[in-house]
């Protein structure tokens, strides 16, 4: 949740750099729309509660959540050509990557 | 005459207790603001470290001094909370938030990022698409707002 906010606090900043940010969760659809209103996010969370994408990208996280399965924290920057350019595989549930440090990883993608 | 109060293992006890409940009802609570302290909470375990320290302190005075049978196990007792509650915290800050699985599948650096149709908070199917000149930063989390 606090990594969602920090990137709800640098939207404008992703978004000058023409980036879109997608968060994608286990959540149901209703959940993510509370989710969305709460954060009074200006990007799109989707639902993925059968795991089919969280499976795909190899991040199930067996019973992370109080016996549930969940997905582990993971980032990908994509870029045009749908080509992963930087990744971050959370080592702690406490650790993500901050705004400012993905921020200089596109900064230094360009020119 | 009565024995004076145990003030080094009190204070010890107390300053564990101090650290651990104000890392969650304040660290956890004031995120992205404290994000630092959440990664490394260097005040809480500085004081936990001083509240350990406090509690030997009033356990050498307690066995040191002439004093009632109580107060040795009063100074026992807390510092054993103490020391229990300062291993708790730890394990939880070390070990328990620690264990995520290694992503050996997952999409590497210089690879395609698989293309998918998830609905978004609305319902609307949504696809990771490519567009000219514009990037996507796909951010998976653990969920259970």
């Amino acid at each position: 949740m606090a990594e969602l906010q920090g990137l709800q606090l640098n939207e404008g900043e992703f978004a000058r750099r023409n980036t879109d940010i997608i968060a994608v969760s286990v959540d149901p659809v209703a959940t993510n729309a509370e989710a969305v209103r709460d954060l009074g996010a200006a990007f799109h969370i989707l639902s993925d509660p059968e795991m089919k994408v969280i499976d795909t990208y190899g991040l199930r996280h067996r019973e992370g959540h109080e016996g549930e399965d969940v997905a582990r924290p993971a980032s990908f920057l994509i870029d045009d050509d749908g080509v992963v350019i930087w990744r971050n595989l959370a080592e702690s549930i406490r650790v993500r990557p901050r705004p400012e440090d993905i921020l200089a990883v596109i900064d230094g993608q360009r020119g | 005459m009565r024995a004076r109060r145990n003030w080094p293992a009190l204070t010890g006890f107390g300053l564990g207790l101090l650290a651990v409940i104000g890392y969650f009802a304040l660290i956890v609570r004031h995120q992205p603001a404290l994000t630092r302290f959440l990664e490394l909470p260097v005040f809480n375990l500085a004081l936990i470290a001083l509240g350990l320290v406090l509690s030997y302190i009033g356990l050498r005075g307690a066995w040191a001094k002439v004093q009632r049978f109580r107060g040795r196990v009063v100074a026992a007792l807390l510092g054993a909370l103490n020391l229990t509650l300062a291993t708790t915290f730890c394990i939880y800050l070390f070990i328990l938030t620690n264990n995520l699985p290694v992503a050996a599948n997952a999409p590497a650096v210089g690879t395609r990022a698989p293309v998918f149709t998830l609905p978004d908070e609305t319902g609307r199917a949504t696809q990771l698409v490519s567009q000219p000149g514009r990037k996507t930063l796909l951010v998976f989390y653990r969920g259970f707002w």
